[in-house]
């Protein structure tokens, strides 16, 4: 008995080692708390909208600095005085540094969304893979919205750096194997992508959607089209497509041009391409929203109490200020800049501005007032939400407010001018488009307009805005006009280096 | 920190109108100082306002005892801790624990051994470090000026023209952090010799069980438009651990004609680490008054959108083992092992083989060292071991998926995004040889060990950039070896009856290179694109690396003689950057490294004391070699609305010959001198005197002639004392995974002053 018992215990001990092993070792291969996208069920069609409705969230979801450093450098704006981000000051007056984190966060931004973008869009594609033929259409239709925001970003991108590698697939080994894309060759593809997105998009305005509200439509790949076409000059290609727009009869300029950049204009019939923010009219819970602060004023009475003052990074130049006064019309000069009693003194301090118009104060229609505050005399007025616009509770700057990307005006003004460079017009004329945007602005009609008006024309419509200024100056070699208060531009001015950090990571070369 | 004197003249330096405004709105808004009109009456010291004394108070009650069959132990332990940062920030724990070891018979052992644990903490609020330390010295705490304040009036940056409201104290003051942490360890094992006394079969069972019930408070307050927090919040988060190990062990051991002896062992060893954390946040809630109704009962249900969280983590691992030593009559000895371990964390091998196996000579039992004078005794050891490090990495193999929320239409819409780059791992492990001698000399009064080691540590695992999706993944990336030698004496000797005495000392070096790098990619960078750190071979690990400074522009004339200085509009008070290739311009090309985080040199000691029934001793430790990236002082680069140390601010350039290794206040903002260079890269050096303790024992049944148990009574200081060059407040500086040796947060070690009674009944 005993020695049964000798032998028994231990082999009941070899049992239970041996289920162990055997149940234990199983558990290795196992990962928990992880989603693997490859485990989604793709037979459930009806989810295919998740990804792309992932991709819009990626391209909206913006970098405070990425719209500041795209528009620092026109002559509409300045980066505000020194005394914080000496070298973002820099870059305004020309003098690049490579290692300054901005160029880098603005480049990983860029591509980071438009990895995104194509992960969305190849998510999608394995929908389709196994959707019934009847969701073809569908799953095309959403393939190509994410064509358009990759164009988007794309654009960006080429304008900011000129060569830049074109990333294809979420797999980028072969993109960079294949090294840089001249600028030109950038556009092209950008042109030819939107050709290839246009057959599949639905015919209507963004606001026209149920099923993504707000998202694009052919009309923004028309738009994103024409943009890149202007870039490379190419004025007939440019001028067709934004003919197009025009054509299809479906955009107006929304008729109040200081709350187009407010609440009431969101979603508006001009409106092609459009970030969307929320607070959701709630006090409480989560957001989306763009940090608008780097806009505002750093100091100010809001006519709400309450709400959080900006940091001034972005101050609409003395330039385009004059300009604007010397041109008359107060709607626009009044929506584009938000007037400190420095700033108002600064402009009487030139004799032809002494006398300045009643409606020139620091006081906003809404009644906020812009109090003086040191690093700049004005704050953009494009980017500002009246504080009796925010959500009761939610005190951030800006909280809520969406921002335009691509609007009705700036295609009517990149129809004329394209006409003023010789293109033919599919549809109106030039002084037709001009002076549809003046009559909104409450200017009188202008005849036989020439590049130059149409330039000042964009100028006054289109101050402050995403860097439009910028571009077209060094599109058109405009170095004159970019040598303001002070600065010297030259070609070798026009593009931004590469980051460091990405010189150190890619297969790039600085020229 | 600097000053208010020393922040006015770094911005009257510099150049900016806007900072010296700033100066001006404070002179305006708080007064001028009668001592200094171009101050103004204001001179902060932040972290004089924010420290406090603190006490520690620790009672301890325990029992051992048992008889031949029954050994047992049981104890309680009451600790509690204030912090040092002026807030509810505190610490309060409560412990029992309990031992048993039953021998049933000669044949069969069990026991268990179990420490529960009830604590409550007050976590202070980290912001408010990182806020004293860049707060300038020209805000006062209060502002009486703040009328509509609805609390304290405490002061607000941005009223006197700073981007952010900086004072740290409506953080210590509206947001409280309790954790709930109880913890339970408990062990069983049973023991039973299967032919007694060779060979026996052992079982363990370990949890380790922790739950924190984490309460953060955000109580609502206004004070100013930019310092208000209109809407209460609470987020509640109940995390688990869950760490169970289960162990069987066989093992025979034998001697066979008196001279061999053999161990032979066999096992397995099961772990499942299992964590899993719940959190929700509310606002806007009803009653956030009364701490009774801190409950997300009582917030705006609307409030929950997209704010609750549930993350789970589970890690398996499996392992086989064995190990055989073997003895020659205590003179040679030998031993062999292996290992084979799964791990789920490395999901594209899970499986780890390691073996080792080790020689060693007792030279001073060999018949020619009897009584050799010298030698008490005296071992040469030799070693070579393979070891998996599971403390690094995990992976999950494949893509992640996460939902997103965005806006369409002023509609919460739910999308998905996944990254494309993943981590897929296999093990990292060590290859170590390791030779060593151990002594014993003087009648055993002088002890020696001395080793030689070179650790290689092999798939080893390091974050890489990825391309293009600017992701950072970590990636089996190289090989990297660490040698260096160890040394530890120590010496004791009782000299009277009433004297003895003991020191003791030790020190490591220790030389880190990249022998290879996977892919035969040429450099690995980590760190930030802003502060790089590169991974080189033939270089230390994750060094930094950036421009080397030989000085500072003195005057115009060296300006005007440099074409560097020339070519990039330098001036007076900018850094000098050495150009490494010599061809003339200052660009990539010319960044070197800079020096490692890793200490090369590592050494402590202790000295001890004991006269009649006093003891005194002190511990010593230190290191060198290592360097520290200042990230406080690279905070300018985002934020130039800051305060500084005070050896910037004394040391800064203001002249020619006044600093050579300083930029001058204007050229601290611009981006020459922002680039990652020497001047952010400081010596870690340091010395500690660990601690200094004092203590006195008083004999049973001495005092006042009555019956009086053993007592002991000490004094101790823990950390009374560092010396170090570095400008932070510790120079022991960790950083984390993608960013080693950064100091951007860390605040002062407190030293701690302990008087204890020991009493044994």
């Amino acid at each position: 008995m005993k020695n049964l018992k000798l032998v028994f215990k231990p082999l009941v001990a070899l049992l239970v080692m041996t289920i162990c092993l055997y149940s234990c070792d199983d558990k290795i291969n196992s990962t928990e708390g992880f989603l693997d996208p490859n485990d989604l069920d793709y037979t459930v069609t009806s989810d295919m909208i998740l990804p792309l409705v992932g991709a819009y969230a990626q391209v909206y979801t913006r970098g405070w600095e990425d719209p500041l450093l795209l528009g620092v450098r026109g002559d509409d704006v300045n980066a505000g005085g020194l005394g914080d981000q000496q070298p973002f000051a820099d870059t305004d007056v020309y003098v690049y540094d490579k290692s300054y984190w901005m160029y880098n966060s603005l480049w990983n931004n860029l591509y980071s969304d438009i990895i995104d973008v194509l992960n969305a869009k190849e998510t999608i594609q394995t929908y389709k893979d196994f959707a019934p033929e009847s969701a073809y259409a569908q799953a095309d239709q959403y393939m190509a919205e994410t064509k358009v925001l990759s164009a988007w970003l794309h654009l960006q991108m080429s304008k900011v750096w000129g060569n830049i590698f074109i990333i294809t697939k979420t797999n980028v080994s072969d993109d960079l194997a294949a090294g840089v894309s001249t600028k030109e060759e950038v556009m092209q593809y950008i042109s030819d992508l939107m050709d290839e997105a246009i057959p599949n998009l639905p015919d209507m305005r963004p606001n026209e959607r149920t099923d993504v509200p707000g998202g694009v439509t052919k009309y923004t790949a028309l738009a994103i089209k024409a943009l890149a076409n202007q870039e490379m000059e190419n004025y007939q290609a440019a001028a067709e497509a934004a003919g197009q727009i025009i054509n299809s009869n479906k955009f107006s300029l929304y008729p109040d041009f200081y709350e187009l950049f407010k609440k009431p204009g969101e979603l508006s019939n001009e409106n092609i391409f459009e970030f969307q923010y929320s607070d959701y009219g709630s006090a409480t819970g989560d957001v989306n929203n763009h940090l608008y602060a780097p806009f505002g004023s750093e100091n100010w009475t809001p006519a709400v109490a309450g709400a959080s003052s900006g940091w001034g990074f972005y101050e609409p130049s003395l330039k385009y200020i004059k300009f604007m006064l010397d041109r008359g019309g107060m709607t626009r000069l009044q929506t584009s800049v938000l007037f400190t009693n420095r700033g108002i003194m600064e402009i009487e301090s030139d004799p032809a501005y002494a006398n300045l118009p009643a409606w020139i104060s620091n006081t906003t229609p809404d009644g906020d007032v812009i109090n003086d505050y040191n690093r700049a005399m004005f704050a953009s007025g494009k980017h500002y939400l009246p504080s009796n616009q925010l959500t009761a509770g939610r005190t951030d700057y800006g909280s809520g407010k969406n921002f335009i990307v691509i609007r009705y005006a700036e295609i009517l003004l990149m129809y004329a001018e394209a006409l003023t460079h010789g293109a033919s017009g599919n549809g109106m004329s030039a002084d037709q488009a001009v002076n549809m945007v003046r009559s909104r602005a409450g200017l009188g009609a202008l005849g036989g307009v020439t590049t130059e008006q149409v330039l000042d024309e964009k100028f006054a419509e289109l101050g402050m805005e995403w860097g439009i200024r910028y571009y077209d100056m060094i599109r058109l070699n405009k170095y004159s006009e970019l040598s303001y208060d002070g600065r010297t531009f030259a070609a070798d001015k026009e593009l931004l280096p590469y980051p460091q950090a990405q010189v150190d990571l890619l297969p790039l070369e600085n020229n | 920190m600097a000053n208010a004197e020393q922040f006015v003249t770094m911005a009257y330096e510099s150049g900016s109108q806007a900072d010296i405004n700033k100066v001006l709105s404070a002179i305006q808004r708080y007064g001028r100082s009668r001592v200094n009109p171009n101050l103004p009456d204001v001179n902060t010291d932040w972290y004089k306002e924010i420290l406090r004394p603190a006490t520690i108070t620790s009672h301890s009650i325990g029992v051992n005892g048992g008889g031949e069959s029954v050994t047992y132990s049981v104890g309680t332990n009451y600790f509690s801790q204030d912090g040092i940062l002026d807030m509810k920030n505190e610490y309060e724990r409560f412990n029992i624990r309990s031992n048993v070891d039953v021998t049933l018979s000669d044949r069969f052992k069990m026991g268990t051994n179990s420490v529960f644990s009830n604590a409550t903490k007050y976590n202070a609020e980290t912001a408010a470090w990182f806020q004293a330390y860049f707060a300038v010295p020209i805000l006062p705490v209060i502002d009486p000026l703040n009328t509509d304040a609805n609390v304290t009036p405490y002061a607000d940056a941005t009223q006197i023209g700073y981007r952010g409201t900086q004072n740290p104290f409506p953080v210590m003051r509206f947001n409280e952090n309790q954790l709930k942490i109880r913890k339970l360890l408990t062990s069983i094992y049973a023991e039973y010799f299967i032919l007694p006394e060779k060979l026996s079969f052992k079982t363990s069972y370990y949890h380790d069980y922790t739950s924190i019930d984490e309460r953060n408070v955000r109580l609502p307050y206004i004070i100013t438009n930019n310092l208000r927090r209109e809407t209460s919040e609470i987020r509640k988060a109940q995390a688990t651990y869950s760490n169970q190990q289960w162990d069987n062990i066989l093992t025979f051991k034998d001697t066979y004609g008196e001279d061999h002896d053999l161990t032979v062992l066999a096992g397995t060893s099961y772990r499942d680490e299992a964590e899993h954390l719940f959190s929700a946040t509310g606002q806007d809630i009803t009653g956030i008054d009364f701490e009774s109704s801190w409950y997300l009962d009582f917030a705006d249900p609307e409030s929950f959108n997209n704010n609750v969280n549930d993350i789970g983590r589970r890690r398996y691992s499996f392992s086989l083992l064995g190990r055989v030593e073997y003895g020659y009559k205590d003179k040679y000895l030998l031993n062999a092992s292996f290992r084979r371990e799964g791990d789920s964390r490395f999901t594209k091998d899970p499986y780890l083989f390691t073996k080792s196996a080790g020689v060693a000579w007792v030279i001073s039992n060999e018949k020619f060292m009897e009584d050799n004078g010298v030698f008490d005794f005296l071992k040469l050891r030799a070693s070579y071991g393979e070891m998996g490090n599971g403390s690094v990495g995990g992976s999950a193999g494949s893509r992640e998926l996460t939902v997103v929320q965005t806006d369409l239409g002023d509609v919460p819409y739910s999308g998905v995004i996944s990254n494309t780059n993943y981590a897929d791992l296999e093990w990292e492990f060590f290859e170590e040889k390791n030779f060593g001698i151990s002594a014993r000399m003087l009648n055993n009064r002088l002890n020696l060990e001395a080793d030689y080691y070179i650790r290689d540590s092999k798939n080893t695992i390091i974050p890489v950039p990825q391309p293009i999706t600017n992701e950072i993944v970590l990636r089996n990336a190289g090989v990297i070896r660490n040698q260096g030698f160890e040394f530890a004496a120590d010496y004791s000797q009782r000299i009277s009856d009433n004297w003895s005495f003991r020191i003791g000392g030790n020190f490591s070096t220790l030389e880190n290179e990249v022998l290879e790098l996977a892919d035969d990619q040429e450099y690995i960078d980590t760190g930030t694109a802003e502060f790089r750190q590169r991974t080189r071979v033939g270089d230390p690990v994750e060094g930094f690396f950036g421009y080397e400074v030989v000085g500072v522009y003195q005057n115009d004339a060296e300006v005007q003689n440099d074409p560097i200085a020339v070519e990039n509009n330098l001036v007076p008070g900018d850094l000098k950057y050495r150009d490494q290739n010599g061809d003339g311009v200052i660009n990539d090309d010319d960044r070197v490294i800079l020096g490692s985080y890793l200490p090369s040199f590592t050494y402590g000691g202790n000295i001890g004391v004991s006269y009649k029934n006093f003891d005194f001793s002190v511990n010593v430790s230190g290191q060198s070699g290592n360097k520290i990236f200042n990230r406080k002082r690279g905070e300018i680069l985002f934020t130039q609305d800051t305060n500084m140390d005070a050896d910037l601010a004394k040391n800064r350039w203001h002249g020619e010959g006044t600093s050579n290794s300083y930029p001058s206040s204007a050229g601290l903002r611009k981006g020459w001198n922002q680039k990652m260079s020497s001047y952010f890269v400081e010596d870690g050096d340091y010395f500690r005197i660990q601690n200094i303790q004092l203590s006195y024992t008083i004999k049973p049944g001495t005092l006042l002639g009555k019956k009086m148990p053993e007592t002991r009574v000490s004094f101790t200081a823990e950390r009374p004392f560092t010396f170090f060059k570095y400008n932070g407040f510790n120079p022991e500086v960790v950083g984390d995974d993608v960013r080693k040796g950064w100091d951007r947060q860390t605040y002062p070690i407190p030293a701690v002053y302990t008087m204890g009674i020991n009493i044994k009944i």
